[in-house]
């Protein structure tokens, strides 16, 4: 169908191919909306513990009346103290780690980027990594001061700090280099990586094992506490997302272009970058570092319905979490008892995308 | 061409505006004004300064020392918003990797935020500005495809865009095009002047960096000569384009007004045909 749309684009059809794409984004937001719908009943309907689809809303909505029943109350406890916070927690991930893809190609103008990829969320991973490991030393006070806040907050800090660093190097007078950009991306990413270890080194082996989430990804200790530490995060991103659509959208004509259309660069660009930031820190910091979603979505988007922001943003959030809760489906069944990173199903996903891309581009399309 | 009494800040002026980068003058004491209703041409070698003066004309770039002024009032102390109220500018062809098609390119324009709201009059201006760039038969195409000289006129189509939608009575508006005809046929250069000079007419002051002589003579009020980052000279065409001024310039030999001496064709487009293009 979308196909279809594009190909009709390409051939040139001056009154309806740009109608076509506006009501193509709009019945992909609905889509989405309504995939995302049945693939959050899924996820808190399908684990190690089945629970059917008519006990489902018995086991969301009823009173506490029913305690007779044990099969009813252990559905209960699978249901609320598991699924359903891990469910939440998952899709906001997705959508915050494809959201913050869509915006980081925006800003640096080139579809490969990805806050995995150029790593904005190594730098977050490296700044969560520390507040764990040190939070009873070194970083005492912050850990009391902020409390269930204190590590979405820094991986929030490590992300912005990593972006601010990527822009200030990959943009010379306006104009960004997109292979100084991947190629600074990989050595940001191996720095950060190399201070997760060194302080994966010094830690013991309890630390160890929370640390080895940060690396791989996983939606594993979901918990209502960080649904609730994720809340601000999400308050902010659905505030500031709004505001940076048009500035997404001149960006991608060029800077100067964006400024002649009336954009406040320099203030859009903080605000993509602070936005970026929020997004993949708070994603980090409960679910570690999971890639190629930032790549994989928004690029699905602009095939179906173009790259005009008011579309792509939406549609990437709605989309990469259904991804995501999908793969984390998966994640939690294939191997059950035992689960698998997600951060790993994702690479198997991403990974060929990313080739797809690269090689596209090579070709000079 | 009687002057009117008009005040003698109007329009786009540029007072001795220098840029420096890293101690070096890229542009120095280069002064000007393009009144309202005005076409000045900016003529000169390679590393002129022209598009920096052009980027400082439109705000973009902020001079080392100068100052540049819209109706009087400095450009850079008004918001990226207020200007593109009252200012529209036309790249070089820009590169973008995003599959935007052309109507959504030129729709980019009717975002401005201030810019006449209407979703009717908003419609009626894009289709029109696409017409006139004579981008109409393009608007689905997908910009990433398009040829150079189509991507050029897709921009001219979306300052169009935007100077129709400006409220016009807030002062003088202006049109800035930096090489517009680069990557032109020559029937598609006539039609971009054109459209300049239909622009100008109705009260815009328009600025162009033009390479194609012939060109600037046909279509500038006054053409601004630049060398070495200096303004060698403004003035009507007829007084700027003299074989002296000229060869100093560019630094080689340029006859004006006189066949090759050799006896070779020349050739000189001058006016566009008229009624719709036909083209595939």
């Amino acid at each position: 169908m979308s196909d279809t749309v594009v190909l009709a684009a390409a051939a040139g059809h001056p009154q309806h191919a740009d109608s076509d794409r506006r009501r193509t984004g709009r019945r992909l937001v609905a889509g989405a909306a309504a995939a995302l719908i049945v693939v959050m009943l899924a996820s808190l309907a399908i684990g190690p513990t089945g629970i059917s689809l008519e006990a489902l809303p018995r086991a969301l909505f009823s009173g506490i009346g029913d305690a007779s029943d044990p099969a009813s109350v252990r559905d209960r406890l699978v249901l609320f103290d598991l699924r359903l916070p891990r469910t939440l927690i998952g899709a906001f991930v997705g959508a915050a780690l494809a959201v913050s893809g869509a915006m980081m190609q925006g800003l640096f103008r080139n579809p490969l980027a990805d806050p995995g990829l150029v790593g904005v969320s190594s730098g977050a991973a490296l700044a969560a990594v520390a507040t764990i490991a040190l939070g009873d030393s070194l970083l005492v006070h912050w850990q009391s001061l902020l409390g269930r806040y204190a590590l979405p907050v820094s991986a929030f800090a490590g992300g912005l700090a990593t972006t601010a660093l990527l822009v200030a190097v990959a943009a010379r007078r306006g104009e960004i280099a997109a292979g100084t950009l991947l190629l600074a991306g990989i050595a940001f990413a191996a720095l950060a990586g190399a201070g997760s270890g060194l302080i994966a080194y010094a830690s013991n082996d309890q630390e160890l094992r929370d640390l080895t989430l940060w690396s791989m990804g996983s939606l594993t200790g979901a918990s209502w506490e960080k649904v609730a530490a994720l809340v601000p995060f999400a308050a902010a991103l659905a505030i500031g997302l709004p505001a940076a659509v048009r500035a997404l959208d001149g960006l991608l004509l060029g800077e100067a272009e964006a400024f002649h259309l009336g954009i406040d660069v320099t203030r859009a660009k903080y605000l993509i970058v602070a936005l970026t930031a929020l997004a993949v820190g708070s994603s980090v910091a409960v679910a570690g570092v999971i890639g190629f979603v930032g790549i994989v979505v928004p690029h699905l988007v602009r095939l179906l319905a173009g790259p005009a922001h008011a579309v792509l943003l939406p549609a990437s959030a709605l989309i990469g979490a259904s991804l995501l809760l999908l793969a984390d489906i998966l994640a939690r069944t294939v191997v059950a008892p035992a689960e698998l990173p997600i951060g790993i199903l994702m690479a198997l996903i991403g990974a060929p995308v990313f080739l797809h891309l690269v090689l596209r581009r090579g070709s000079g399309s | 061409m009687t002057p009117a009494p008009r005040r003698t800040d109007t329009g786009l002026a540029a007072s001795a505006l220098a840029v420096a980068v890293t101690g070096r003058h890229l542009i120095a004491d280069v002064t000007l004004r393009v009144a309202p209703g005005e076409i000045v041409v900016v003529a000169g070698p390679n590393g002129a300064g022209k598009s920096t003066l052009l980027r400082c004309l439109s705000g973009e770039l902020r001079p080392s020392s100068g100052s540049v002024t819209l109706d009087g009032v400095p450009v850079s102390s008004q918001s990226a918003a207020a200007l593109a109220l009252r200012r529209a500018v036309v790249p070089q062809a820009s590169v973008l990797h995003f599959p935007f098609t052309v109507a959504e390119v030129v729709a980019l324009a009717a975002t401005v935020p201030g810019l006449s709201t209407p979703d009717a009059r908003q419609r009626a201006a894009i289709t029109r500005a696409m017409a006139r760039a004579d981008v109409g038969h393009l608007a689905g195409r997908l910009y990433p495809t398009l040829s150079g000289g189509e991507r050029q006129r897709v921009h001219l189509a979306r300052a169009l865009c935007q100077l129709a939608l400006a409220p016009h009575a807030e002062g003088t508006r202006a049109l800035l095009l930096d090489e517009p005809t680069a990557s032109l046929d020559i029937s598609h250069q006539l039609m971009i002047l054109e459209a300049a000079r239909e622009e100008a007419r109705t009260g815009i002051a328009v600025l162009a960096i033009l390479h194609d002589l012939n060109l600037a003579a046909t279509f500038a009020d006054r053409i601004a000569l630049m060398a070495c980052g200096r303004l060698l000279a403004i003035a009507r065409p007829a007084a700027i384009l003299d074989d002296a001024r000229l060869s100093g310039a560019f630094a080689c030999t340029v006859c004006a007004n006189r066949p090759p001496p050799g006896g070779e064709p020349y050739v000189l487009p001058q006016a566009c045909a008229a009624g719709p293009r036909t083209l595939a």
